[in-house]
């Protein structure tokens, strides 16, 4: 203790040679709503008076009945029950000469220790990675930057080990690329702690084969199903990611008319790989997506994940003969309109042009997907496009 | 290419970086000034840190003294942008989102490509290379409270903004005064002949 005492001394003693004051105790670590006292020491050698010393706590003088002068050299201020910091890096407590100069600074951190950490949440891409998040305690990081660990063991003989990519998917997610078992359940917890302590949350068990998920399916085709106007064919293969691997695949379509934003989703695909999607709007260019939820892989009884929508795939379905001319076409119209010259430009471009004979009615569908994406109005563009297009051949 | 058009094609460009690293220098400050909440501290003076030489002994300066002493103070920034980083990247960038420490470092990096272009600069009006990577290596340990920290990082960027004025303006200077030569020399020889 005695030892202690005089490190202390030692310390203040060299650092008032280089700094015109000390203050004690320098970046302390608080729980909200406790007190503080804190102490000023000057320099005697600079001609300082404790009595001319003043305090602020974020730049904002606190006031003289706080204050207390202890001797001629040493000016405490009393602070009680303390807010929160302000910011992680801690508030500023600084003690000022009497022009206003800073002569030295401590940062006070208060908050709360972490809580524990709720809901961790497991996936494994095609069963070669795995990656979790979790959701903070309810206070989370309101006060002082909390670390977050996640730790997994094998069930029942392993040793525990550490993720160490954090951030993946989220402020609080980590992925654990490679070295996984098959067949044998993990113990997986988070463990928060910041300047005030640490807490670990409660362990979940999982197998790996339970919390498959998988690439969207790829080599999605949408295509009309001769002249019926109501209808478009949806094919797409099953992932190939887990085509070596025993399990069975539900798929999911939704689509969406181009002017919309409301997806309808088909969920009684089952387990084919293709779909004919019916009561469509005639002449109408749907976008289409794909998903897939691999489950039962080795005879796990678990529901699968269900993967990300495949990229949008565009395609339209015949005019109807019996819609006839309007005066005043509506932008529904504009768009058939345009189609059927941009169609009957194609014509005469394989007729016409040589070595372009992949332009089709699939380009200017792709187009339109493309269109969607940036945000360009569709007639200045489509109007363009149709100019390039015919420029170029 | 004339050495003269090369030579003020040089200093357009370190203008350039110099204003680029100004208006970086602008936010990052904010953002720093902000995250460390110092904003209502810089009313008050904070001992030491300034970009010391008065404007006198700077008029009295030769071209190339200026040019020295600009190439020296971007060593010295650069050295204590490191120290920043180094001292602040375990504790006090933790809360940080990432913007700052990497406003920090983006800066550092577009301080070490200025000093880089001084020196190729100074080299073209013959300056010697004789502070070349002077203490370069040696970055302070970290020390001090946090506080001190957060000052000692606030005032390198002050630092740093002070500098980027003045050097525009010599850089400038630079620049006129070698075209001013360039066509006088260019009218002596006219004369002579």
């Amino acid at each position: 203790m005695i030892t202690l005492v005089l490190v202390w001394i030692c310390i203040l003693i060299v650092n008032s040679l280089t700094h015109p004051a000390v203050i004690s105790p320098q970046d302390p670590t608080l729980m909200i709503g406790s007190s503080l006292t804190a102490s000023c020491l000057v320099d005697s050698d600079l001609n300082l008076k404790a009595e001319d010393l003043f305090w602020t706590l974020n730049g904002r003088r606190l006031p003289a009945e706080l204050y207390k002068i202890l001797n001629s050299t040493v000016l405490s201020v009393a602070l009680n029950s303390l807010n929160g910091s302000k910011q992680q890096s801690g508030d500023n407590l600084v003690c000022h000469s009497k022009d206003g100069r800073i002569l030295a600074g401590s940062c006070l951190y208060v908050g709360l220790p972490p809580e524990k950490p709720k809901n961790i949440t497991c996936w494994s891409r095609n069963m070669k990675d795995l990656t979790c998040k979790w959701v903070p305690g309810s206070e989370g990081e309101t006060y002082l930057h909390t670390n977050y660990t996640l730790k997994y063991k094998l069930r029942w003989y392993g040793k525990d080990n550490t993720c160490q990519e954090y951030h993946t998917m989220g402020q609080y997610s980590c992925h654990i690329p490679k070295d996984l078992a098959l067949f044998t359940p993990y113990e997986i917890w988070v463990e928060a702690s910041n300047r005030l302590g640490s807490t670990t949350s409660d362990i979940i068990t999982l197998d790996i084969l339970d919390v498959v998920t998988t690439d969207p399916p790829s080599d999605v085709h949408v295509s009309r199903v001769g002249d019926l106007e109501d209808q478009l064919s949806v094919r797409w293969s099953s992932p190939p990611a887990l085509k070596d691997f025993l399990f069975q695949a539900k798929y999911q379509i939704r689509y969406r008319v181009e002017d919309s934003m409301e997806w309808k989703v088909v969920d009684d695909v089952g387990n084919q790989t293709s779909c004919r999607l019916a009561g469509l709007k005639p002449g109408t260019v749907y976008f289409v997506q794909v998903r897939c939820n691999p489950f039962g892989i080795y005879g796990s009884k678990k529901a699968g994940i269900w993967s990300d929508w495949s990229n949008p795939t565009a395609a339209s379905t015949p005019r109807s003969e019996r819609i006839t001319g309007v005066c005043d076409p509506k932008s529904g119209e504009q768009n058939s309109t345009l189609r059927r010259e941009l169609k009957q430009f194609f014509g005469w471009v394989k007729k016409h042009a040589y070595g372009c004979s992949n332009l089709s009615i699939k380009l200017y569908d792709q187009w339109r997907v493309w269109l969607q994406k940036s945000h360009k109005t569709r007639n200045q563009v489509g109007k363009a496009y149709f100019i390039t297009l015919y420029f170029s051949v | 290419m004339d050495p003269e058009v090369q030579h003020s094609d040089l200093c357009s460009r370190v203008i350039q970086q110099l204003r680029q690293i100004r208006a970086d220098l602008l936010l990052l400050t904010e953002k720093y000034v902000e995250a460390h909440e110092l904003h209502d501290l810089t009313q008050f003076e904070f001992a030491g840190g300034n970009a010391s030489m008065d404007s006198d002994t700077w008029a009295e300066m030769a071209m190339e003294e200026r040019l020295l002493a600009n190439i020296t103070a971007y060593l010295d920034l650069e050295r204590r942008l490191i120290r920043v980083l180094e001292e602040q990247g375990d504790s006090l960038l933790q809360g940080d989102d990432g913007a700052l420490h990497s406003g920090l470092h983006s800066i550092l990096r577009q301080v070490s490509a200025l000093r880089s272009q001084l020196e190729h600069l100074g080299t073209t009006v013959g300056l010697q290379k004789e502070l070349e990577e002077e203490d370069k290596d040696e970055v302070d340990k970290v020390s001090g409270g946090i506080f001190e920290r957060k000052v000692r990082g606030y005032h390198v960027l002050r630092e740093l903004g002070i500098w980027a004025v003045r050097s525009i303006r010599d850089l400038r200077k630079l620049q006129r005064e070698r075209g001013n030569l360039a066509i006088g020399a260019e009218t002596s020889t006219t004369l002579s002949e």
